[in-house]
């Protein structure tokens, strides 16, 4: 990606003895995540024990393809960083991740497009030349819950961040689907 | 057989500061945390030299030696910090000092809070640097950085699940308004919210509203506590500590979105304890005051301590529930059946971190609340929604 989601400014990730593998791993492009050896649990954020068996041993699981549904999200319409005065609205989103137990990223939601802007870019396309793809705010409605999505890596000068984007990969669609969906509204508008 | 420390210690003072908005307070936080012990101790008749023990909760900046050292007091027996941030300790720090006096810790303990963010940060900023470290790294960089933030996605995903509106959120907000404006010491006192007003503001962090958010104001409060038999010679009439909770549910703590029970305030285990040691159901409660960060938090929260079904909590906030009967509108039909947080709560009163919460559970039991629930015996304060640790407290008259 040309540009940042955010502005210069904005707090970037330092690893630490817990957790630099994951952003060496990330800087590399690839999405990793732990899980115990001993009983299969999945875990994140990086840490050294397993909360379900209290194993030290893991492994780190490949997301490949690293897709994704979105659990949550939110438009933020007002600045609470220095460096996000003018920035909004912006999205954050939750992203539980099928390939792993479920667990979840909190990431921003890009969309890529061709360069006219309109189309989607083919997964094709993407995979081989992501650096190309410019990265456009997408538009605040088309966010769900149970949307499929897909990582979009985005360079910093030394480490590496997992956003997501809208994904017409088929695995991301079936995971979409078995997610569970919104129960319809009870009341409308009440006093 | 019923929990030991029930009913065994009470609040005999409570004391508060004005209220001021963000920034406006000339008087140090220090000052104002040393007033509010001092005026808790007038209101129970208590010369300030017999405090032998001071709570405090969310890092307050304001360590109970440096209270007692300004205040004169000859000997301070008990000094205790409540973990954790936020509101999560506004009812822990008075379970805290119910369990100094039950245990013979200390004789007269205060409970409080002081915050003068005009004077330091704002909790609604984030003042990260350009880079973090642990589990911030896997927040912040995506701009997860303000409570105000999780609590969007929290409510979010509780509207997917069952289907709650931001109409019922109002309902939440609304509640919180109608009862400011019976009570002058409210920051929004003179400032009411009308259904169209909340619809209209703008959003922080969808789907929560400028009026979905505590507000951030200067002040402080204070209780203090001790045991009946010394309550004989004070000058209140004793509010009973029928039982205190604290704590947090399964992996609760975890970052980034990874709690399970997402969409829950983190209040089921430590409700089920309260409710068990007070010998009581939600149903014997007749006024709640639960601490607003988020209204979605609310919602949950209620849920939470099984007032409603988990989901249903939308649905409860309707006809004027949360409503005192005096302030709904005519013809409700749940008006006044659950009124919560009748100063006006952090909403709408003051947001000195709950603290002031229980100032007005206080006054609701001795009858002397602006919002005067009618027949009023127990009251709940429920303090940190989402937060790890909570806490909770049950009072009577």
């Amino acid at each position: 990606m040309a540009d940042s989601y955010f502005p210069k400014g904005m707090p970037l990730p330092q690893g630490t003895v817990d957790d630099q593998e994951y952003w060496a791993w990330t800087r590399r492009h690839r999405l990793m995540i732990q899980r115990c050896t001993k009983c299969g649990t999945f875990r994140h954020n990086p840490i050294p024990f397993c909360y379900n068996c209290r194993a030290l041993e893991y492994v780190w699981v490949d997301q490949i393809p690293p897709i994704g549904v979105v659990y949550s999200f939110t438009i933020v319409r007002a600045p609470a960083h220095p460096a996000l005065v003018g920035r909004p609205p912006f999205n954050i989103v939750l992203v539980e991740l099928p390939r792993a137990g479920g667990v979840r990223l909190a990431s921003n939601l890009v969309d890529l497009r061709g360069g006219d802007g309109k189309e989607p870019v083919s997964q094709v396309a993407r995979w081989n030349s992501p650096a190309k793809v410019p990265a456009f705010e997408p538009d605040p409605k088309s966010i769900y819950v149970g949307m499929p999505v897909e990582v979009v890596w985005e360079d910093h000068e030394d480490v590496t961040l997992p956003l997501f984007m809208p994904s017409a990969d088929p695995e991301a669609v079936a995971a979409a689907e078995r997610h569970p969906k919104a129960a319809p509204p009870k009341t409308g508008r009440t006093g | 057989m019923p929990w030991s420390m029930r009913d065994k210690t009470c609040i005999v003072g409570i004391g508060e500061t004005e209220y001021t908005p963000w920034g406006q307070q000339r008087r140090s936080e220090f000052q104002l945390a040393c007033e509010a012990t001092l005026k808790a101790c007038e209101d129970a008749g208590l010369p300030v030299e017999q405090v032998d023990g001071i709570c405090g909760y969310s890092d307050d900046r304001n360590n109970g030696c440096r209270i007692a050292t300004a205040l004169g007091i000859p000997q301070l027996r008990f000094n205790n910090m409540f973990w954790g941030g936020g509101g999560g300790g506004a009812a822990g720090n008075v379970g805290n000092a119910m369990m100094a006096v039950y245990s013979g810790m200390a004789n007269y303990v205060i409970a409080f809070r002081a915050l003068a963010q005009g004077q330091f940060s704002r909790f609604g900023q984030s003042g990260a640097g350009p880079r973090v470290q642990g589990d911030g790294a896997h927040s912040a960089p995506f701009a997860l950085m303000n409570p105000v933030h999780n609590y969007a996605l929290q409510t979010r995903r509780h509207m997917h699940e069952y289907g709650t509106t931001e109409d019922h959120l109002c309902n939440i907000s609304l509640a919180s308004y109608k009862h400011a404006q019976r009570n002058p010491r409210a920051v929004m006192y003179g400032r009411p919210l009308t259904r169209e007003l909340y619809h209209k503001s703008r959003y922080i962090s969808e789907p929560l509203h400028l009026y979905d958010c505590c507000q951030e104001t200067d002040g402080s409060a204070a209780v203090l506590v001790t045991t009946p038999e010394r309550a004989r010679d004070l000058k209140q009439r004793p509010v009973y500590l029928m039982a205190a909770a604290q704590g947090t549910g399964p992996r609760q703590g975890a970052f980034a979105g990874n709690k399970p029970n997402f969409a829950t305030a983190n209040f089921s285990e430590t409700a089920r304890d309260l409710w068990a040691r007070a010998g009581i159901e939600p149903k014997d409660v007749q006024v709640a005051q639960v601490y607003e960060n988020m209204t979605g938090m609310v919602l949950m929260s209620i849920e939470d301590h099984g007032f409603c079904k988990r989901g249903e909590g939308g649905p409860f906030t309707e006809g004027g529930r949360l409503e005192h009967k005096d302030v709904a509108e005519k013809g409700a039909p749940n008006a006044g059946k659950l009124p919560i947080n009748t100063s006006g709560g952090n909403l709408a009163e003051a947001y000195t971190h709950g603290l002031e919460l229980v100032n007005e559970a206080v006054r609701q039991m001795r009858g002397t609340s602006t919002c005067q629930v009618e027949g009023a015996e127990i009251c709940l304060v429920a303090a940190g929604p989402g937060v790890a640790p909570v806490s909770d407290l049950i009072v009577r008259r």
